[in-house]
């Protein structure tokens, strides 16, 4: 994985890594896991903060990812990629799922 | 008769000490030949006068001094010698040196750590942890070493600290305690915060509770929690903590909130020895990131950096090299 993100620090993509952290899963079906929100209504910091509660991960973004300070989404239910694609509709944003020890969900 | 007697042997020994006038002979002869007692006393008088003669040396004897210098040779009187100045001095050394020595032994002996009132504790490699006698925490740092007083008698509690150091302060607003590091004093009531001494000098307090009072040279601040204070070329600045990062080594935990690229290039100086110096040859940028580790390798952080600021990321002998 390491030598993967080595090479892509060029990307033009603005890239959100979900770090595994106090999770049994794997990271191949991280994405399609099942995420089940509280409410439709809130804003991209608040629905990232319950799905790493959920989950079991965190989030590791720069500033260039698209956050809003209210959003409504269609759905509250669905797997993580849905999820993630509803939260940034309007953001060419790509997802790295990584596997490490060394984060917490603090 | 007494008064007559008297006169008659003045007259006689002025007579035979020819120490007399005409009129002395003369009355001195009409008084011998009154009678032939008289002439009787003068003969007994003069083979007394003439006999004396062989003690006239006892006349030039100094009685005095005779008996001083029979004293000085019995021992009764103190010999005065003249002493020279480098024999004085001698004499001065020869009680003074050895007071200073046993007060220098006891001073020595009170001072140095772990046989006076005084402890030692000291890392390597790992940190730790002690607890003071009054309770107090203290997690030491790797490399670093507390020098503490054992009891805590007296009106302070004073500790002199080398390196990096978390303090967890009893609370005792009777007995301040007292931190030396370096040129400067951290004096507090019950608290926590963190202290980093580094090798240029420079001096980092953090406070994550309470008040402290950070002082160095003659400049004194107050510093509160959620604010840090830098002792750095003679003088003190204060300003907000932006994170907990300063005791990630402690906890191991850093967290980036929105943080720009010299924020984490420098919680990764700080907190990895692997990496001494840090070479940013890379253009400005406005990105900042948002990310938290427990315990991270160096790498860890590193593959974050690269991806968030899109900047090529090295190390190469201790030097962490950004580029474009």
């Amino acid at each position: 994985m390491s030598e993967f993100l080595n090479h892509i620090y060029k990307s033009t993509f603005v890239i959100l890594l979900i770090l595994l952290v106090n999770t049994s899963l794997n990271g191949q079906n991280l994405l399609y896991s099942k995420v089940e929100l509280s409410s439709r209504q809130g804003s991209t910091q608040s629905f990232l903060n319950e799905i790493e509660k959920q989950l079991g991960v965190v989030f590791s973004f720069s500033n260039e990812l698209c956050f809003q300070d209210y959003m409504e989404l269609e759905t509250t239910n669905g797997n993580l990629r849905v999820i993630l694609d509803a939260l940034f509709v309007n953001c060419p944003s790509n997802y790295i799922v990584e596997i490490t020890k060394s984060l917490s969900s603090q | 008769m007494t008064k007559l007697n008297k006169h008659i042997d003045e007259l006689i020994v002025r007579v035979l000490s020819e120490d007399c006038t005409s009129e002395d002979k003369r009355d001195l002869n009409a008084w011998l030949e009154q009678s032939e007692e008289n002439s009787r006393y003068y003969k007994q008088m003069q083979k007394v006068w003439i006999n004396s003669r062989g003690l006239e040396s006892f006349r030039s004897v100094d009685v005095m001094s005779d008996f001083n210098e029979f004293k000085t040779r019995v021992g009764m009187q103190p010999k005065v010698v003249q002493l020279s100045l480098k024999r004085t001095i001698m004499k001065i050394a020869a009680v003074m040196v050895p007071a200073i020595m046993l007060l220098a032994g006891y001073s020595l002996y009170q001072s140095v750590p772990g046989f006076g009132k005084w402890q030692s504790f000291a890392t390597v490699n790992d940190t730790d942890e002690i607890i003071l006698i009054d309770h107090s925490e203290v997690t030491l740092n790797t490399n670093s070493s507390l020098v503490y007083q054992k009891d805590f008698k007296g009106k302070e509690r004073r500790l002199k600290l080398k390196g990096e150091a978390y303090f967890k302060v009893a609370k005792n607003p009777e007995k301040p305690f007292i931190v030396k590091v370096g040129k400067t004093e951290v004096k507090v009531l019950g608290t926590e915060f963190n202290l980093d001494e580094n090798s240029d000098g420079s001096v980092y307090l953090a406070v994550t509770e309470g008040k402290v009072l950070f002082s160095a040279n003659n400049e004194k601040t107050h510093v509160v929690a959620g604010e840090q204070a830098v002792f750095k070329d003679g003088t003190i600045r204060k300003s907000s903590l932006a994170s907990d990062n300063c005791i990630a080594w402690k906890t191991g935990s850093i967290v980036f909130e929105n943080a720009t690229l010299s924020e984490v290039l420098e919680t990764v100086l700080d907190h990895f020895n692997e990496v001494e110096t840090i070479v940013n040859n890379s253009t400005e940028t406005n990105l900042s990131m948002t990310s938290r580790f427990n315990n991270p390798s160096l790498e860890d952080v590193l593959v974050e950096l690269r991806i968030h600021f899109k900047k090529k990321v090295e190390i190469n002998d201790n030097k962490l090299i950004i580029s474009d």
